[in-house]
């Protein structure tokens, strides 16, 4: 399991911290934006990114500078395709080590490990988590700290995964992609990006996949190319040391127990911080302790019933003392949607 | 955008501004000023509010037309009456005497003169517009909507094709005769994007749009989908016809020897298509059949085409 970490780090990276390399994937994603009509200057606007600086591969952005970039592209309505498309080319990349590394990863699974390993570098402001049964793998991401950026951030993150796994398996795949939002005007761009199992308005954004895709071996990689990238890795400083982002601290300390975790205050102690100054930290990400606080309990409640095999009843029990109407209530703001409902858009 | 085209027709502009000061010195030194409350405001508004009116519109239509006899003309025309209204409202702030001829006519020759050359204009207007929907036919048949453009391709979007399909499927109920919509993928995009990256992809996309508009009839409508696909809107086409069309169109592709922007390389491009037909169903019913029958082709192998059962 990769979303649980019980050692609490107390140190975050400043939205303020330069980390990324912006002639990574921003550049892709800034010549994607220019090549579909939206005129350079435009789009850096207010980011302080000059494209001179980019070229020469010397620009690192920090996260407000990324969220600046992502925010001036959503400025232009451009139905969703520009984030699918993104993702669909940004992975395995050339990002160097990281992008070495994902390319001769022995298959999907230790894929995704690299890609949560480096998820400070590969995606900013989502961290990855994923759990399988024995017939399905669910894949999905944190989004309480991407604040208003994630409708734009997840598509992508999803994109990046099926286009990386349909590049090195080289066939076609039946994945099941999920998303909280209603269902868009045009959703012809998620349909053909995406492969025709596409349902909106269902509650949590989240990829379900057949967990033989996991481990299908890879064609044409390289055990040494992988294990070399990891060790050249370490010695590259802009590798190393970003550090997670506030949200994410706060989502790991409440996901350490996440049946009884700790409220604002408690989490603000914890991690030496006033509750006040805590709620200003998360604004200065885009973010809000409920939002992390209500992802944390509808996770772990997803978790439970998918891996766990726990019946709603169950799991009612463990989150909500066997409180079941309270527990409806709760999945119903989470999601939208009720327990029942939801059950039935998940793949049989 | 507007500027680039507003600097074709630099000289135009340059003397436009400069008659307007001139006319005004003119007035100036000729006429005795007006007294300030004896000035019509109602005229000045009138007549000066017009004037700039008319400026608005040469500016707006200089900014959107190439250079050429249309817009010479529109021009032309505009400006003698943009002419008159000024002179117009010069005379609400100058007493010009009667023995100045030249304010009498410009006050009353240019508006005339100005309006018959702006009608021919706009009749060579109307002539040029003919010969562009004719060139335009395939991407846009009988609408323009010119928001739901793609930028890439230039062709109509999704939601466009969802309206015509609309209408055709109306016109098939009415008169039996069946409407059949082709989806057409390129095979393997994502690598050529991969390879050779997304401004080449989009390149390999404009190329096969002109291809497809090449190999279509007049009244079928090529719009793209999303991403690499491809929907194309054949109004009162058989099962048969379409088979047809959907064999020639994916063999134009096979044998289109493209070459990539940088080096040359030749790309072989192949593209599956699936095609459905309806008499009556919903436009999404159609799109999804037809998108159905698209997956089924790419399962046959790169380069097929299928029929929705």
């Amino acid at each position: 399991m990769q979303w649980r970490d019980d050692s609490l780090e107390a140190t975050w990276r400043s939205p303020d911290t330069p980390h990324l390399p912006a002639h990574h994937h921003p550049a892709l994603l800034i010549e994607l934006a220019h090549a579909r009509g939206i005129p350079e200057h435009r789009l850096l606007r207010h980011t302080g990114l000059f494209p001179e600086d980019m070229r020469r591969g010397e620009a690192m952005l920090s996260d407000r500078q990324y969220r600046r970039l992502i925010g001036n592209i959503l400025e232009y309505d451009t139905g969703g395709e520009l984030a699918l498309v993104w993702g669909r080319q940004s992975l395995p990349g050339h990002y160097g080590p990281p992008s070495t590394q994902i390319h001769n990863a022995p298959n999907l699974a230790e894929a995704l490990n690299c890609l949560h390993h480096w998820r400070h570098q590969l995606s900013p402001l989502l961290t990855p988590l994923w759990w399988h049964n024995r017939q399905w793998c669910y894949l999905l991401w944190t989004t309480a700290g991407a604040g208003r950026r994630g409708p734009f951030l997840v598509p992508a993150a999803m994109a990046a995964v099926y286009g990386l796994a349909r590049h090195r398996l080289a066939r076609s795949l039946d994945w099941h992609f999920l998303f909280a939002a209603p269902r868009p005007t045009s959703p012809q761009p998620y349909e053909v990006n995406l492969g025709p199992t596409v349902r909106f308005g269902a509650g949590v954004d989240m990829v379900v996949l057949p967990v033989e895709d996991l481990y299908e071996p890879w064609p044409g990689r390289s055990q040494t190319a992988f294990t070399a990238a990891a060790h050249e890795a370490e010695r590259v400083p802009a590798l190393n040391g970003a550090g997670p982002t506030l949200p994410e601290v706060v989502y790991q300390s409440l996901a350490a127990h996440p049946e009884t975790p700790a409220g604002l205050d408690d989490t603000a102690g914890a991690l030496g911080l006033s509750p006040s100054s805590l709620k200003r930290h998360l604004r200065d990400y885009d973010s809000r302790f409920q939002a992390l606080y209500d992802e944390v309990r509808l996770h772990h409640s997803l978790y439970l019933h998918q891996v766990m095999g726990l019946s709603m009843e169950g799991i009612a029990e463990r989150l909500s003392h066997g409180d079941r109407a309270n527990f409806r209530r709760s999945f119903r703001r989470w999601t939208g949607l009720s327990p029942a409902q939801y059950q039935r858009l998940l793949p049989e | 955008m507007i500027l680039r085209t507003l600097r074709l027709h630099r000289f135009k502009w340059l003397l436009l501004t400069g008659y307007l000061p001139l006319s005004l010195l003119a007035a100036a030194l000729v006429g005795d000023p007006v007294r300030w409350e004896d000035v019509h405001w109602l005229d000045v508004f009138g007549e000066g509010g017009g004037a700039l009116m008319v400026l608005t519109w040469s500016l707006l239509i200089l900014g959107s037309r190439p250079a050429g006899t249309v817009s010479n003309l529109l021009f032309i025309g505009l400006s003698l009456i943009l002419v008159t209204l000024w002179q117009d409202n010069l005379d609400e702030f100058w007493t010009i005497p009667d023995a100045q001829l030249w304010d009498t006519w410009l006050e009353n020759i240019p508006m005339p003169v100005g309006m018959a050359v702006l009608t021919l204009g706009l009749v060579r207007w109307y002539e040029e517009q003919r010969v562009l929907m004719a060139q335009l036919s395939q991407r846009e048949r009988f609408m323009r909507e010119h928001r739901s453009i793609d930028p890439v391709t230039r062709l109509a979007s999704a939601d466009y094709l969802n309206q015509q399909l609309a209408i055709e499927l109306r016109r098939a109920r009415r008169e039996c005769s069946p409407v059949s919509l082709m989806m057409l993928d390129l095979d393997g995009f994502d690598l050529i994007n991969r390879r050779f990256g997304a401004h080449e992809g989009d390149r390999l996309l404009q190329a096969v749009t002109e291809l497809l508009l090449l190999n279509l009839r007049d009244g079928d409508l090529l719009c793209r989908y999303a991403a690499d696909r491809f929907a194309i809107m054949l109004p009162q086409t058989s099962e048969a016809m379409a088979d047809l069309i959907a064999s020639e169109l994916t063999s134009a592709i096979r044998h289109f020897a493209y070459r990539s922007s940088k080096e040359g390389e030749r790309v072989t491009v192949t593209a599956s298509a699936g095609v459905a037909l309806a008499l009556s169903a919903s436009p999404e019913e159609l799109m999804q059949r037809a998108n159905r029958a698209l997956s089924e082709a790419k399962q046959t192998g790169s380069g097929c085409h299928a029929m929705a059962g």
